[in-house]
This record gives C-alpha cells, sequence and structure tokens, in this order.
C-alpha cells in the first residue's frame, strides 16, 4: 500500500526540503510541543517508509494519527502543499498493514448519536439535511433555522444516510470511504439543495468526493451558508462580546468566514471579538481527523489552545461537532454551538407561527 | 610619593617597585607586559589595580601603571572606528579622535581621567547617553591580557555570532578575568552644534513619561538627567545635531510635553557634568518606572541619569559607599576567576 | 556506563511519562536541525547520531530536575528550541537527552509601560510577534526563521532579524534572562540596565547555543508599534555607492528599520533591475527554475537544466560578472512621523549623491509583503538534486569591499554566490552570501559543500571578518573558532567549569571537545 504515496512523492520532498516553514501554524505540533508531530516531522517520516529508511509499523502508524486535517499549514504554504490528503494516504499504508491504531478506525467506523428529530424527517423532498455527526439538539435547532429561513420542505437523504464517510477517509479507508459518500450522492439526488450540518460532510460532498471522479447534482451548503440573510427577527439571547473560532473545514474548507459571523452579531447584545490569529489562519478545535480518539489528552489542550487568547468571553464556534469537543476540553467555559445559540434567536420553539 | 616604594628586579616581569605589605608597582608599555604582570599577580595571589602615575601603595596590590599603553594606533575613518590603546584615558582618546573632526561622545568629567582599561574593569556605567550609550559600548574589538600571561585575540565587527559575547569578560570584574590591552571603539562626527535644554514637570513620573516619549520619537540627548528643582522636577539635556537644526530645543520641549524652563539651567548642569573635577558620583539603584519619587525621597541630590521606558538608574555624591553584598552571581564570578587561573574549584 | 533504563525511570517520575519518548520517530526527528549538511547527509545515506531520550519538562523547576539527573549520569544533554538553526548547533552528536524547551512557552509578563516583556523559551517567535502586535507593541525581531524558531534558540544563537539596524540584534534586546545552570540550579541574571559588580552575565549566556545551561525565560525590550512607516527602492550604479548610502546613515545616527542592498547577481534575482537584460542565458533559466510558486514541481527537464548551471559553477559565476554592475537598495524606515521624515529624507539625499536611480516605494513595499518568501525556494532546488546554504560574516565598513571580493573569488569555484548587504551598523556591516552547488551523487555535494564553506570561512578570517554575525556557530563554524577566539578560548573553558561542571551541555558545540 506504500505505492499510494508515489502520487504524493512532490508533496513529500516539497515538506522534506522546506525549512519547516509552516511550523507555528500547525496547533497540533504547537499543543505537543513536539517536532516529531510537525508537518515537516510527519512527512519526514513518510517519506523514510516510502523510500525504505523506515519501517512501516506501529510507531508510524500511531505518529501518522497526530494531525487534525484543520489544514492551516496550507494556509501558510507558499506550495500550497496539502499534508492532510498526503497524511491520509500514509494512514491508509499503515492500515492496510495492520499498524493503524486501533482507536482511529473505531472513530471512523463508529456510528453518529441517536438524533430522533433527524430520524422523523421524511426521506426524500426538495431540501435534504445531512447532520453527520452532530447531536439531536444541533439537529432541531438546524430544521427550526431552516424552516425560519424558508427552506423546506426538509428531508433525508434517500436510503437514510446522514453521513458522508469522511471519517473514512481521513482515517485511511478511501475505498470505504467512495461507497459511503456514494450512497449519500445518491441519496440527494434530485434535492434542491443539500444542507449539511457538519462541514466536514460538505467538504466532503464539494470537494473530496469530486476529486474521485463523482460529482454531486444539487448544491450543497453548510448550514450557515443556507440561512445567511433569510433570518429576519433574531432577538439578542446572550449579553455582551462573544469569541468566534472558525471551524476549519468551514473557514479553510469551504472559505465561509463572513456569514456566521453576521448572523451572530444579530443574536448577541456586544460584539464578536476575535482570537489573536483568525479566519484562514485561525485556530482548531483539535477534534478532527481522529486526534480525539487516539489522542484524547492532545487534541484537548489544541482546544483549549485555539480558545486561550480571549479566556475570559464565551465561545461560538458553527460546527456541532467542534463545540461538544470544545466543552469537554475547556471543562466549564461556555461553549456554544452556532446552531442552537442563533435557533434560541428565534424565540420558543413554534413562537413564530404564532404572530 | 615614590618615595614610598623601592626599585626591584624580577625575572618574570623585569624592573618594578615594591612596597609594604605586598605592595607592588610596575609600568608597562606593551599589551604583553600587562599580560605578565597578570600573571605575575595571579601566582602571588596579588589584588590588581590599574594606575595612571605613582600611586601610594595598598597591601598585596600590584599597581599596573599603564601611562606608556596609551595612545591612538589606527583611526578607520570610513568606518569611524578608533584603535586605542587600553591606558589612554577618555580625555586623551577625546583629544586624539577630535583632532580629526571626531568624537567619542560626551566625556563625563568623573571619568575622564580614567585610563580606558581601568573603566571596562571597574565596568564604568556614568555615561548612559541615549545617543552614545555608554563609554565601555560601542565596542567592535577588544583583545585582553589574561591572567595566565596571554593575549586573547578578537576580530573587528559591529556584531558577531560566535558563541557568548566573551569579551564581556573583562567589563566590570576588576582585573580577575583580564584587562583590556587595546580597544576598537565606535567614533562619531563632531556635531556642528551643542545646545542645552530644561523642562519642568510636576513630578518625577511626569518628568520621565516626558522623556520616553521623547525617546520614542526618535529624540535621543547625547545626555541628560531628571532632578528635583524646588517643587518641580526638571529634566535638563545636551542636543547635538546639525548647524542648520534651529528648532532642536523646541522639538525636544515639544515632545517632552512639559514647560520650557532657562537653558541655562542645564547649561550648568552639562558644565558640571563634563568637569574634570566632577568625580563624585556613583550609581545607586536602578528604580523602576513609578519608583523614582520614592528613590529620590530616600537620598538627597539624586540624580536620575539613565532614563529608560523601564525605569531609570539613579546617581547620587559618592558617600564612602559600601560594597555591594556578594550574591550569587558574584560567587560563580569568583569561581570563574578561579578557573581561570587553572586552580582546583 | 549509567543505567539509561535508570535514568530514564527519573526522568519520567520528575516531567511525566508522556513527557519522555524514546521511540524511533522522535529519535529520528531530533538528530539533527536544519543545517543543510544533515540533509545531504541523510541523501547520503549516513546514519544520524541520535538521542537515546527526548524530554518535554513543562516548567522551569522540571528543567532543573532534568539537569540534575542528566548530571548525576553524566549524560549529554542538548537544549533544543524548534531546531530551526542551520549550523548544527542543536543536533545531539554525543547522543544524550534532548530537552525540548517548547513546553515552557508561556507570556509571562507583558508590561506596556516600561516596555519590556517576560517570555519563556518555547514560545514560538511568529506567536510571540502576533501577540504584541495584538496588543499594539512589537519586539521588532524578525528572523526570517520566525515562524519556525523559538525565543530560546533566538537568544542561543544571537539570533539577529530584518529590522536589526533600528530594533538590534537579539543581544541588543535582552534585559535579563532566567537561567538553569549545571547544578540545576534556576538562577536569573542580574539586570542589563542595573549592573552591579562582575560581568554582564546576560552576553555571557546568550550565544551559548546550549553550552552553558538552559535559557528557560527572557525579559526583553518591547516597543510600540510603529505609527509611521516609509520605503525606499533605489538602483545604485554598484554595491560600492549602496554601502556609502548605508554607512552615511547609520553613521549619522538614523536608524532605519531596514537597509539591505543586493549585489548585482541578488538583484537580478529579485527582479528588480529594469536595465538588466532578460536574455542572461544561464542566469535566466535558473532564475526561472527557482521562482517561487505553488506549481507541481519541477519537471526532470528543468531540474536537469538546474543541475547544468549548477555543475558549472566556474562557467556560471563567469556569466555573473556581465551582468549590469547595478544593485538594488531597499530602505524601510519607521517610527513616529518626524524621525521618519528625517531618516527617510537623509536616505534620498545620500542616494542622489551616490548616483543611485530612484525605484519609488515599490521594491520596498514589496519586500515587506514577501519577506519570507525566498525561503520557500529552498524545496526546490533540493528536489531537483542541489543544495543551497547561506553563510554570513561581519565587518567594519573600510573592509567591506575587500571581504565581499574575497569571499566570492573563493567560494566562486565550487558554487553559485551571490550576496546581499543587510544589518547594518555605524561601525560595518554583515555580509549574507547565498550558494547553490550540486554534484553528481549526494556524497559529492557534500564534497562540494564543505569546500565551499571552508573557503568561505577561511577567506573571511584572512580578512579580519567575524566568521558568524547571526546563524551561530554550532558544528558549522567549529574549525574556525580555535582561530576566531585565539586565547579568549580560556574564558570559554572557565566557564564551561564553572557553570557546566559535568560537562553536559551540549557537548563538542561551538568548541571541539579536547581529545575530540
Amino acid at each position: 500500500m506504500l505505492r499510494l504515496l508515489d502520487a504524493h512523492r512532490h508533496a513529500i520532498d516539497t515538506c522534506v526540503f522546506c525549512p519547516k516553514l509552516c511550523r507555528f501554524a500547525c496547533p497540533v505540533a504547537e499543543a505537543a510541543a513536539r517536532e516529531t508531530v510537525t508537518p515537516w516531522g510527519l512527512m519526514t517520516r513518510i517519506d523514510d517508509v516510502h523510500v525504505g529508511r523506515a519501517p512501516l509499523d506501529g510507531a508510524a502508524g500511531d505518529l501518522w494519527a497526530h494531525c487534525t486535517g484543520c489544514h492551516r499549514c496550507q494556509a501558510v504554504c507558499k506550495h500550497d502543499n496539502d499534508v492532510p490528503q498526503v497524511l491520509y494516504a500514509a494512514r491508509a499504508a499503515a492500515a492496510a498493514a495492520g499498524h493503524a491504531p486501533a482507536a482511529l478506525g473505531a472513530w471512523a467506523h463508529s456510528a453518529p448519536p441517536p438524533r430522533p428529530a433527524f430520524d422523523a424527517l421524511p426521506e426524500g423532498g426538495p431540501v435534504r439535511l445531512v447532520p453527520g455527526y452532530v447531536d439531536d439538539d444541533t439537529v432541531r435547532a438546524a430544521v427550526r433555522l431552516l424552516e425560519a429561513a424558508g427552506h423546506g420542505p426538509l428531508g433525508r437523504p434517500v436510503g437514510g444516510a446522514g453521513v458522508s464517510g469522511i471519517r473514512l477517509l481521513e482515517a485511511g479507508h478511501p475505498d470505504a470511504f467512495d461507497v459511503a459518500a456514494r450512497r449519500l450522492a445518491d441519496g440527494v439526488e434530485g434535492a434542491r439543495l443539500v444542507v449539511c450540518l457538519d462541514p466536514a460532510d460538505a467538504l466532503a460532498l464539494r470537494r473530496d468526493l469530486p476529486a474521485r471522479g463523482r460529482t454531486v447534482g444539487p448544491p450543497v451548503q453548510h448550514l450557515t451558508e443556507a440561512v445567511a440573510g433569510r433570518l429576519a427577527a433574531l432577538t439578542p439571547v446572550l449579553e455582551g462580546d462573544v469569541l468566534y473560532l472558525d471551524a476549519c473545514r468551514l473557514g479553510r474548507g469551504l472559505g465561509v468566514y463572513d456569514a456566521p459571523r453576521r448572523t451572530l452579531e444579530a443574536v448577541i447584545t456586544g460584539r464578536v471579538v476575535e482570537a489573536v490569529m483568525h479566519h484562514a489562519e485561525g485556530g482548531c478545535c483539535g477534534a478532527g481527523a481522529g486526534l480525539a480518539a487516539t489522542q484524547p489528552a492532545l487534541a484537548a489542550q489544541v482546544g483549549r489552545e485555539a480558545v486561550a487568547d480571549v479566556p475570559d468571553l464565551p465561545v461560538v464556534v458553527a460546527s456541532g461537532v467542534c463545540a461538544g469537543h470544545l466543552r469537554v476540553a475547556t471543562a466549564g467555559r461556555a461553549v456554544h454551538g452556532w446552531a442552537t445559540l442563533v435557533a434560541r434567536a428565534l424565540g420558543r420553539p413554534g413562537q413564530e407561527d404564532e404572530g | 610619593m615614590k618615595d614610598a616604594w623601592t626599585p626591584h628586579h624580577d625575572g618574570a616581569v623585569g624592573d618594578l617597585w615594591t612596597g609594604p605589605a605586598g605592595a607592588a608597582r610596575l609600568e608597562v608599555a606593551e599589551p604583553v607586559a600587562v599580560a605578565r604582570a597578570l600573571a605575575w599577580a595571579a601566582e602571588r595571589a596579588l589584588a590588581v589595580r590599574v594606575v595612571r602615575g605613582v600611586r601610594p601603595p595598598a597591601p598585596r596590590t600590584l599597581q599596573i601603571d599603564v601611562g606608556a599603553l596609551a595612545g591612538l594606533v589606527a583611526l578607520d575613518e570610513i568606518s569611524r572606528v578608533a584603535h586605542l590603546r587600553g591606558g589612554t584615558t577618555w580625555a586623551e582618546a577625546e583629544a586624539l579622535v577630535a583632532s580629526r573632526g571626531l568624537t567619542l561622545g560626551p566625556v563625563p568629567g568623573c571619568v575622564a581621567e580614567t585610563p580606558i582599561m581601568a573603566s571596562f574593569a571597574a565596568g564604568e556605567r556614568r555615561r548612559p547617553s541615549p545617543a552614545f550609550g555608554h563609554l565601555t559600548d560601542g565596542v567592535l574589538a577588544l583583545r585582553a591580557a589574561l591572567p595566565k600571561g596571554l593575549l586573547t585575540r578578537s576580530a573587528v565587527a559591529p556584531r558577531r555570532a560566535t558563541g557568548p559575547d566573551l569579551a564581556r569578560c573583562v567589563v566590570g570584574t576588576g582585573a580577575t578575568l583580564g584587562l583590556a590591552v587595546d580597544v576598537h571603539l565606535q567614533v562619531w562626527d563632531r556635531p556642528e552644534s551643542r545646545v542645552a535644554a530644561a523642562v519642568r514637570f510636576p513630578g518625577w513620573d511626569a518628568a520621565h513619561d516626558g522623556a520616553v516619549v521623547a525617546l520614542r520619537q526618535g529624540l535621543r540627548p547625547a545626555w541628560w538627567c531628571a532632578r528635583r528643582r524646588g517643587r518641580e522636577v526638571e529634566l535638563l539635556a545636551e542636543l547635538w545635531g546639525d548647524a542648520g537644526d534651529a528648532d532642536a530645543v523646541g522639538r525636544f520641549v515639544d515632545a517632552t510635553g512639559g514647560r520650557e524652563a532657562p537653558a541655562a539651567d542645564a547649561q550648568a548642569w552639562i558644565d558640571a557634568r563634563a568637569d574634570a573635577a566632577d568625580t563624585r558620583w556613583s550609581a545607586q539603584v536602578a528604580a523602576p518606572r513609578g519608583g523614582l519619587a520614592a528613590a529620590a525621597r530616600a537620598r538627597r541630590g539624586i540624580e536620575a541619569w539613565d532614563l529608560r521606558p523601564a525605569g531609570a538608574t539613579l546617581y547620587a555624591p559618592r558617600s564612602g559607599d559600601a560594597a555591594d553584598p556578594p550574591d550569587a552571581w558574584a560567587a560563580l564570578a569568583d569561581r570563574l576567576a578561579e578557573h581561570l587561573r587553572g586552580e582546583d574549584v | 556506563m549509567h543505567d539509561l533504563t535508570r535514568l530514564l525511570e527519573a526522568l519520567a517520575a520528575c516531567v511525566g511519562a508522556d513527557h519522555v519518548r524514546t521511540d524511533a520517530p522522535d529519535r529520528d526527528a531530533y538528530s539533527r536541525d536544519l543545517w543543510p549538511r544533515s540533509q545531504l547527509e541523510r541523501l547520503a545515506g549516513d546514519p544520524p547520531t541520535r538521542p537515546q531520550a527526548v524530554v518535554w519538562p513543562g516548567r522551569p523547576a522540571e528543567v532543573a530536575d532534568v539537569v540534575r539527573l542528566c548530571a548525576a549520569a553524566g549524560v549529554p544533554l542538548v537544549p533544543f528550541g524548534a531546531g530551526s538553526g542551520v549550523c548544527g548547533g542543536a543536533r545531539p552528536d554525543r547522543g544524550g537527552v534532548v530537552l525540548d524547551v517548547k513546553r515552557l512557552k508561556a507570556l509571562r509578563r507583558v508590561d506596556e509601560v516600561a516596555g519590556e516583556i517576560e517570555v519563556e523559551a518555547g514560545m514560538m517567535g511568529e506567536l510571540l510577534e502576533r501577540r504584541l502586535e495584538h496588543r499594539g507593541l512589537t519586539l521588532g525581531h524578525f528572523p526570517s526563521s520566525i515562524v519556525c524558531s523559538t525565543v530560546g534558540g533566538w537568544l542561543a544563537g544571537r539570533s539577529a532579524g530584518q529590522c536589526s539596524s533600528r530594533y538590534g540584534k537579539i543581544e541588543d534586546m535582552v534585559v535579563d534572562l532566567e537561567v538553569v545552570t549545571g547544578e540545576g540550579a534556576i538562577r536569573r541574571t542580574p539586570r542589563a540596565d542595573a549592573l552591579g559588580p562582575g560581568p554582564d552575565w546576560n552576553q555571557l549566556f546568550v550565544g551559548s547555543e546550549g553550552t552553558l545551561g538552559v535559557i528557560t525565560a527572557a525579559t526583553l525590550r518591547v516597543h510600540p508599534q510603529p505609527a509611521e512607516r516609509s520605503f525606499g527602492g533605489w538602483l545604485m550604479p554598484d554595491y560600492r555607492a549602496g554601502l556609502a548610502v548605508m554607512r552615511g546613515s547609520m553613521q549619522a545616527g538614523d536608524r532605519p528599520a531596514v537597509l539591505r542592498l543586493y549585489d548585482a547577481v541578488d538583484t537580478f534575482m529579485v527582479g528588480a533591475n529594469p536595465h538588466a537584460a532578460e536574455g542572461g542565458g544561464a542566469l535566466s533559466r535558473l532564475k526561472g527554475l527557482l521562482s517561487a510558486g505553488g506549481d507541481g514541481g519541477p519537471s526532470r527537464l528543468k531540474q536537469t537544466v538546474l543541475r547544468t548551471v549548477l555543475g558549472s559553477p566556474a562557467l556560471t559565476n563567469a556569466a555573473v560578472r556581465a551582468l549590469p554592475a547595478r544593485c538594488l537598495l531597499i530602505t524601510v524606515c519607521e517610527g513616529e512621523a518626524d524621525e521618519v521624515a528625517g531618516a527617510h529624507a537623509r536616505l534620498e539625499r545620500l542616494a542622489a549623491a551616490a548616483g543611485g536611480e530612484h525605484l519609488g516605494e515599490g521594491p520596498g513595499r514589496t519586500w515587506l509583503a514577501h519577506r519570507h518568501d525566498v525561503s520557500f525556494k529552498q524545496s526546490k532546488i533540493y528536489e531537483a538534486g542541489c543544495f543551497v546554504d547561506t553563510f554570513e560574516v561581519a565587518t567594519t565598513w573600510a573592509r567591506l569591499p575587500a571581504l565581499y571580493e574575497g569571499v566570492k573569488r573563493a567560494v566562486g569555484p565550487h558554487v553559485l554566490v551571490m550576496a546581499h548587504f543587510s544589518h547594518a551598523y555605524p561601525g560595518g556591516c554583515s555580509i549574507y552570501f547565498t550558494f547553490a552547488g550540486t554534484g553528481r551523487d549526494a556524497a559529492a555535494m557534500r564534497h562540494t559543500y564543505d569546500a565551499a564553506w571552508r573557503a568561505g570561512l577561511d577567506t573571511a578570517q584572512a580578512h579580519g571578518a567575524v566568521i558568524a554575525h547571526h546563524h551561530g556557530a554550532g558544528l558549522s563554524r567549529r574549525a574556525h573558532m580555535p582561530a576566531a577566539h585565539g586565547e579568549a578560548r580560556q574564558w570559554f573553558d572557565a566557564l564551561k567549569a564553572t557553570l557546566d561542571p559535568a560537562g553536559i551541555f551540549n557537548p563538542g558545540k561551538l568548541f571541539a571537545e579536547e581529545g575530540a
């Protein structure tokens, strides 16, 4: 399976011979304080294994689990090198050889949490919801937001799939991802709009699946894009300022920065405060690409560091998965999922129908 | 005073004088002679004092008279670098470069007659000039004599990254780690004009703030101080610059935000600082910003010379200064000297 | 022989088991820094000397524990920042334990009024500067490695930033240091602005490259963000005319943030000479090959051309000599409005008097916007089977031309060489040489690389220059250090004996060990 890396030879060389110019940008390396897990360190080990200088073993497999797929390194790389994609290929080689961390595989194959609100939606319909791994509260909030924004009627993808399988790709199971993502693509055919609640799923349908030869027919949006500018009656529900953290796959992945901020401004009494580094250079919550499963303590540290610049404010992040991870990581700090917070600003459930 | 000394000849260092209680005196004319003298003193566990001329004997102390080790070795007028022998006094050095239209910057009277070598050994800090730094700053190279009788070497350059700045071993360490036998120092074009400026403030903090604002605006007086005057605090400065710059004082006053006072106040202070008889000053304490008033209350006649954002160093007339108590770093410096002499520690 | 297992257990007990690693990937990653020779050794298949373990203490007290344990065991201890050094200073050539300081990364204190910060050694440079910028401050330290280096590394190697002519080198910014010395004591050096009797210990630890102790934190001077900035660009008739401008500015007492003069080749490479014919043959091809960008990598043909051009350094350097002599001078002045205006006006007068052709603000602005981009070219060169490296030397203004000409002549037979003059002072300036070469295989490249370095440093010393301005000595200059210091080496040995009695701190760096 090492041949999977052949296609990435130039990307590997670019990193290995680079003087670590993205070093400061990697949130995992910064939290771990460890050169071995910098993009340079990871790619150097991939190179060593690829050319036979080092064995493909459990140590390599464990090492390659140290990435959240946040693409912050790529954001500062003049070569535009996509390190996570190379890493996913290396993870595939490790998985094929039986050297991937068990926790990574378990994470990739895990089932989403129970979401009665999603299950209650009819199958098919013009607007199809892809909840990914978010919880039921977030699904309920999203449904209210989409309805308030005039989208509907809402439905589930045909066949019931609610995830794109992006975790499988990130964990080194590209073939399984192919199957899962194509099933979802089939399930949204004929819709007018596909709305993903996890930016990772939107990215999978907009970028990763097309890159593998399958385009998705209807437009695919993240929830923040779908409701942008369409929520008329929002009442502030949070006093004071908040710190907004760009979810990596929403910001760097989909390029969505301003829409969620604009909506957020309408539901707080204060300002949307930025961390020292934000937008394309913003921090990472630490949950992505399986890090929270394989290295929970490190993933928590990544999350804490992402919001440490502004320690006293509540945090808002437009990904239910990120919000859930940050709540655990920051233990006691107020962390709001964007969808649930904005949905509260609509008023009590059903209130909008009463007026 | 020569009566106190007895001529003597030693195989290692040649002609010298001895005095009571292990005192010795040696005249040196070459760097290598300084190195030999240090080794000779180290073997006998004598303290070393660098002097010009004949001084009274001190117990178990070797006086090294460096009067014959003075002068300008070379002057690089392109780089504005003067290569001076270590026995040259600051007043002599300034006169030597002044004849070529250059200056070392202001030379305080309290150090004018001190040999350069002795100033380095003492870690001279009594010219904290915003424009020119301390007298012992601006070193592009320093050659030292070591207690083992050897001479160091150094390339001449404004900065380097070849390990620790080892030449610092002879700054502020007496003669325990060596003596600077010659130095390459930065020199500057002599200014076309020198003007005095005086500005008054309601208190120490306001004066300090005014000084910091001036620094941040890029104004760097040749020297300055803040001191109490009645109920106010005045900032006195000498500004060096181009002849055509008629508004230097006005810019300075505006930058500090204080009230302009008669320039005579500043000129009197400048004259006193430059007076060779003015040898009374010693550094007292580094006061943090906000702590100047309290420090000034604790000691009459205090002047704040080294004004900087973080605070200032206060100077006061000398009053039989007690030696600083030994601390951990002093103990380390002692061990360093012992290691340099090759002693078991 | 020490009992490694027992040492590792003790280390784990003091810093936590998660913070002691002995796995192969970690030992490999910490077996080198960014010294290009290590890269050539790797390509040649030479096995690196790896540390037995890497430890990550989280507090100064843990650093002290690690020092005590290693001292007791007699095990080498190599302090490590982010490993961006280019001289091999952080390479654990004697094995032992690498102590990574990056968990010590707190910005302990910011005092805007006093203009000081206290920051731990493991803070990454770019992250520190961003945080200061957020508060309206700047350290003013912008080395090209700022994105991949730590405060501790800057201090250990006497780093210089691109704005050093205004803000100084890192050693000029130090107020005091927190250092763990060889007996395992956490010490705070006397403040540089309140020195009592004794040497300025700050200046003895700064530049010590981990040989005298572990720097765990520092108090550094900071400044308000500049209110104004002016940009200048001139095409000077030749490099001597450019040097005259730089010298005139600095000796007048001005402090422009940037004074940067490219020699004719470097001017050609940055594309700033509108008079240079683009039909420069091999050079133009070389320039095209090295242009930055996110392409898919150089083609085989391009790589072959690059190797051919760099494989004939004598011919290539001869082609270089046919280039127009004009040189690009870039200036940036910053600070308060009056100071900026005054310094910029003087530069305009000096440049005009020296025959400079004014290019407006463009070159300065372009440089500022892309000042780190050049480092991205490195990958392409290595990927093509070539190497590139830099070395910086410094001397007085009067000696600068002879030093420049001499080093170029000496290095030219081995590699393509170009230079820029930056880091100016009233008394002199540094020259930053960039050289690139190749060989039929990695071993041949290493041979050429060594020959170029040797020729460069030999010549620098013959011209009375210092052999390093801000990259440090590490291993790459070690052979030239005895000649650079002469008997001053005794001071170093005494410092070592005083501060590192067990001789564990980064052995063999700066100076070769006795008998090595």
